[in-house]
């Protein structure tokens, strides 16, 4: 079920919560696919002096799980149950792309991959994950 | 690189796993099940559609140039979409995401008939490479 009122949405509502403590946005999104932005600075680095692999994982995360919401029903979200990353190049800044889409939606099991990009589109991690459907708004107020 | 001439090893020719083709990059293993690889529920075990996914990723990287000599998976990851019924022959295509000098970072899809979605795979490699 293409969920085109929620892709829009998304794409609308400006950066709150962990979006806005990062620095991250959604830069595009349709029915299956959700592209997550961040731009990587000082504030994002370990010790190591590269983009903390947390960093990486949360917008990764972001764009799969969302990925997933676009195809489904209003009344219904869906939470990470499992996910995997392989983190490929380091990155010091730049713009961060996470373009998430989906695998296969199934009645209670919902499986999403991402592509982490950096601003010369050079893969710097692949995530996938496997969500489960739950009511929308659970856990908020 | 391709290895479609190579004999295969023990293990493939037990499970009759068969490199059906390689491109630039990607292997795609097929595999006949048989009721040896049943599990309790009377489906496809998923340690098959494992050895089935791993192999396939294993001979993509054996594609790339200058050429893998040696590779050991040290990471593989599986999700089972759909079951699979014996007899059912099933087709993995391996296809390499990152190949660096000393890890090969790939990807796989395991379908069964009429394209069904049966597993994703990834698995990370360490390998010996040729010199450029």
């Amino acid at each position: 079920m293409k969920n085109v009122k929620r892709a829009a949405e998304l794409l609308a509502t400006p950066p709150a919560g962990w979006m806005e403590t990062l620095g991250a946005r959604i830069s595009e999104s349709e029915p299956g696919r959700v592209v997550l932005e961040l731009d990587a600075g000082p504030q994002h680095r370990h010790g190591g002096g590269v983009v903390q692999g947390g960093v990486i994982t949360q917008i990764a995360d972001a764009a799969m799980g969302m990925s997933l919401a676009t195809l489904q029903e209003d009344g219904l979200w869906n939470t990470t149950i499992e996910l995997k990353i392989n983190f490929i190049r380091p990155v010091i800044s730049g713009r961060l792309r996470a373009v998430g889409r989906v695998v296969e939606m199934k009645q209670t099991l919902m499986f999403s991959e991402a592509d982490v990009l950096d601003d010369r589109d050079r893969l710097v991690a692949r995530a996938s994950s496997t969500c489960l459907a739950v009511p929308e708004g659970q856990g908020r107020e | 690189m391709s290895d479609l001439t190579h004999a295969p090893s023990r293990a493939w020719a037990w499970l009759g796993l068969n490199l059906v083709e390689t491109g630039d990059g990607t292997a795609t293993v097929e595999m006949t099940t048989t009721e040896d690889m049943a599990n309790h529920s009377g489906f496809v075990h998923g340690g098959m559609i494992s050895t089935l996914a791993d192999s396939a990723m294993g001979r993509s990287l054996r594609t790339l140039t200058p050429g893998v000599v040696r590779a050991m998976s040290f990471d593989l990851k599986l999700n089972f979409i759909s079951a699979a019924k014996i007899g059912e022959t099933l087709r993995a295509t391996g296809r390499v995401v990152h190949a660096g000098r000393r890890t090969v970072v790939t990807e796989c899809q395991v379908r069964g008939p009429a394209g069904k979605l049966v597993a994703t795979a990834s698995g990370t490699f360490s390998v010996t490479r040729e010199k450029e």
